[in-house]
């Protein structure tokens, strides 16, 4: 279990630190990495000492970030063959049906509006966790 | 001719007032007279048998005593009837069937007057006559004088009985007219 | 008094055709009178000369048996003629033959040489030779009275009259009828003037042969200055404008041909060129008719259409950048301020009497509340900009569908529902569905409190038409309220009561306007509601 790992795109430090209190409230202990803007995330992967990071298990990717967005983020993952299977989850505040589709179409795995109840948050995280870091089997690389 | 003329001269000369007027009339009378007796061929038909020819003349006879003399000649000279010329013969006497259109009955002691008219009937000639003294005695058309002028009877019985025809132009200026049987004048 | 030139064109026709009616007429009565006139002199000469002749043959006899009584009995029955006012018979050396004198006429001459036949004041003289064969025996004279022309003129007068009048009267009615086909031509120009359109006609050289008013009026130049002239000369583009006639000449035709036409005081106007071949009743083609439509004020009208479709679509995407903030941007401080709330109810549960925690658990259902409030409004603001489909949409599998939702939602309640055979209308599928869940959703709301909710989704037909209708025996409402239904934000119910924000029927009215239907509703306080919209099928 440990050895899989989170990283959560979010600039906002309010919905960083409930997501981050969502999981532990669930019992997920996984190491989350926390890029606050889009270049931060795409560095994650492609800057120079990317190779020595964990591979994420999972990225929660909020759609509206300063810098690169959250659906370009997704488009240049998908256009490198380094990251063009790493699974990815849009956890975003809107469900305007635009992005769902764009998301979707950029090959989000799937797609996850935050709801404002933090009762039915913390839920969405909890199966969210459970799938993707207890179900889901990540492609070898 | 001349001859013949010569006893009413002589009566003329005689009876002097009235000779003059009588003689005057007298030669007057015959002048007219003879031209009447060609015109009167103008408005008589003959049967086409009594010509040898279209072009043969018309024979104007005068048959025994001559009262025209030299006259007729004159004045039948230069005329024609139908474009026939005008022959003017003297006859002491005539056949039956004459070589004669028109024959003026002058009469003498050799053929009487009512001889020749006898003598001539039924053959195509117009006979000519001055007033007769017999009533039976008519030629076809008879001179009478009338008011001192010369006029005509125009007897057409007896022309039909000659074969003419008499056209009714001569025969209104006729004083009067014993008409034909068949009522017509052709 | 009018002057000719002013009278109507019908009237001038009719006077014209009566004129020259009239004036043939005229003609033809002075043709026929002097040709009568001419006749009846001939006639009258060879009657008058016939009866001289007669008389000429009866005279023969007489004269050649120099009778003139038969001569005077010949004359005498010319009493009988009325005409015969003096004869006479000559003798070829001229003296009197014979004569007769109508009562009251004057004797004829004494001397028959010199003798000429003529006409003179209203009389004949005929002369005739008397001839026997080739020799003329005397001479006929005639004279007769001869018509005066002018009592011929009068007593055909009448006659000229008699048919004079009539002819005109059947003119008349004749000359009315054939005028609308005469006065057609002259109609048809009229009409070509009173187009507002510049129209004109080109050779095939593409010389200008006619033109009407607003030729004139577009370019401002005298109709003679233009006939004559090329036809490309009056507009801007030259080249395109002897395009447009040649392709006229080549393909019969051209419909809307865009040029501009250039007035002498430079004003532009922009036409679009409809013209096509006009022929002869040889179909030789004379040339090009061409009818110019002004556009000036439709492209003022399109730019117009062109700006003001740009401005909408820059504020649709302001307003859509808009929604799209707000769904994300409102949105997320509602999480922050539920989240934490609930995280202080937890880590600091000890330090919080129950006050506190009620008064964080009132901060936590407005949060809640505003969050809906936020997505009732961005469905709201969706359903007006979102394109839309049209397609057979099942009404009655997707009422299914919401009422399996809304049962999942909350599995304790009880509803007895009921969906009716056939619910069919063409629609947005996505849209109706927000309807079906709005209203459905409202229906399952207002019967919470009932012990026996029934909720029931059918259509009514009749002429036609369908209206749906959703069916509650819920809690109803005063129908004097009716027309606040629709209202967005307004409610009837207090937020105590049921919870609710006042847009949903909103949305549903205007989904509904957008499809082209109608919605009503009605209701009785405590015996339910239904609420019908209505859709094309």
């Amino acid at each position: 279990m440990n050895a899989r790992t989170i990283l959560l795109v979010e600039d906002n430090p309010d919905d960083e630190e409930l997501t981050l209190r969502a999981l532990s409230k669930n019992n997920i202990a996984n190491k989350v990495t926390v890029a606050r803007d889009g270049q931060q995330a795409l560095d994650y992967f492609f800057d120079d000492s990317a190779s020595s990071r964990p591979i994420p298990s999972i990225v929660l990717l909020d759609l509206k970030l300063p810098k690169i967005n959250g659906l370009e983020v997704l488009r240049r993952l998908r256009a490198d063959p380094r990251t063009a299977l790493q699974p990815v989850v849009i956890l975003t505040s809107s469900k305007e049906e635009q992005d769902i589709i764009t998301g979707y179409r950029l090959g989000s795995n799937s797609y996850i509006r935050k709801p404002v109840n933090f009762d039915q948050f913390v839920e969405a995280i909890r199966e969210l966790g459970l799938y993707w870091l207890v179900l889901n089997e990540p492609p070898h690389r | 001719m001349h001859n013949s003329s010569l006893p009413k001269a002589t009566f003329a000369v005689a009876s002097m007032a009235l000779a003059l007027t009588t003689a005057y009339a007298q030669i007057d009378e015959y002048a007219v007279k003879a031209a009447f007796l060609y015109k009167f061929g103008l408005f008589v038909e003959w049967p086409s048998s009594a010509f040898a020819s279209p072009s043969s003349p018309v024979n104007l006879c005068i048959v025994g005593e001559d009262p025209f003399g030299e006259t007729l000649d004159r004045v039948v000279a230069d005329e024609q009837i139908k474009g026939r010329s005008i022959v003017v013969r003297r006859l002491k006497t005539v056949e039956r069937n004459p070589a004669c259109h028109i024959l003026y009955v002058g009469g003498s002691e050799q053929q009487s007057p009512a001889e020749i008219l006898e003598t001539v009937r039924g053959s195509p000639v117009l006979t000519v006559a001055d007033a007769p003294h017999n009533k039976s005695e008519t030629a076809i058309i008879n001179f009478v004088i009338e008011d001192n002028r010369v006029r005509f009877n125009i007897d057409d019985a007896a022309a039909a009985q000659n074969g003419l025809a008499i056209s009714s132009k001569l025969s209104s200026l006729a004083l009067n007219v014993k008409l034909r049987a068949t009522n017509g004048d052709e | 008094m009018r002057k000719l030139a002013d009278l109507p064109i019908r009237t001038k026709l009719t006077l014209i055709t009566l004129l020259t009616s009239t004036i043939a007429l005229l003609l033809a009565s002075v043709i026929i009178l002097a040709y009568d006139n001419y006749a009846y002199r001939e006639r009258k000469a060879g009657e008058i000369s016939a009866q001289a002749r007669i008389l000429a043959a009866r005279m023969i006899a007489s004269l050649e048996f120099n009778d003139p009584q038969s001569a005077q009995e010949y004359l005498e029955p010319l009493a009988a003629n009325p005409e015969i006012t003096a004869a006479a018979v000559y003798k070829p050396n001229g003296s009197l033959f014979a004569g007769y004198t109508r009562p009251g006429s004057p004797s004829p001459p004494a001397s028959g040489e010199h003798l000429v036949q003529h006409f003179e004041k209203n009389q004949f003289i005929a002369l005739e030779p008397v001839q026997q064969g080739q020799r003329q025996v005397g001479n006929v004279y005639l004279r007769a009275t001869t018509e005066p022309l002018l009592m011929r003129i009068s007593r055909y007068g009448g006659i000229i009259l008699l048919v004079t009048i009539p002819s005109l009267l059947l003119t008349l009615p004749i000359a009315m009828r054939l005028h609308y086909a005469i006065a057609n031509p002259v109609y048809a120009r009229s009409l070509i003037e009173a187009s507002l359109d510049p129209l004109v006609t080109i050779s095939p050289e593409g010389i200008i042969t006619d033109v009407n008013e607003a030729t004139i009026k577009a370019t401002g130049l005298s109709r003679e200055s233009l006939i004559g002239t090329d036809f490309s000369n009056y507009f801007t583009e030259p080249e395109k404008a002897r395009a447009s006639y040649q392709e006229v000449f080549a393909q019969g035709f051209v419909t809307d041909y865009p040029l501009t036409i250039r007035h002498v005081n430079g004003t532009l106007t922009d036409v679009l060129y409809n013209a096509s071949l006009y022929k002869d009743e040889n179909f030789t083609v004379l040339g090009v008719f061409a009818a110019a439509r002004d556009v000036t004020a439709q492209n003022k009208a399109q730019e117009e259409i062109r700006n003001r479709t740009n401005e909408l679509q820059i504020a649709n995407r302001e307003l859509e950048a808009f929604s799209y903030s707000v769904s994300h941007d409102l949105r997320a401080p509602l999480r922050a301020i539920d989240g934490f709330s609930q995280a202080l109810a937890e880590d600091y549960a000890d330090k919080l009497d129950d006050h506190g925690k009620s008064y964080l658990n009132r901060i936590r259902l407005a949060t809640q509340r505003m969050g809906h409030l936020i997505d009732d409004m961005l469905t709201l603001s969706r359903v007006t900009r979102s394109e839309m489909d049209h397609e057979k949409v099942d009404l009655g599998t997707l009422a299914a569908e919401v009422f399996e939702e809304l049962q999942r939602s909350e599995p304790g309640r009880q509803v007895k529902y009921r969906i009716g055979p056939d619910l069919v209308a063409t629609g947005d599928t996505r849209l109706l569905r927000q309807v079906l869940v709005n209203l459905l959703g409202n229906a399952w709301k207002y019967t919470a409190k009932q012990p026996h909710p029934r909720i029931e989704f059918d259509v009514s037909r009749n002429n036609g038409t369908q209206e749906f209708f959703v069916r509650d025996n819920g809690v109803g409402f005063d129908m004097a309220y009716a027309e606040k239904l629709f209202g967005p934000f307004q409610r009837l119910h207090s937020a105590a009561e049921f919870p609710g924000n006042g847009v949903g029927l909103a949305t549903v009215q205007r989904i509904i306007h957008r499809h082209g239907g109608e919605t009503r509703g009605m209701g009785t306080p405590g015996q339910g509601a239904t609420f019908y919209f209505t859709l094309p099928s």
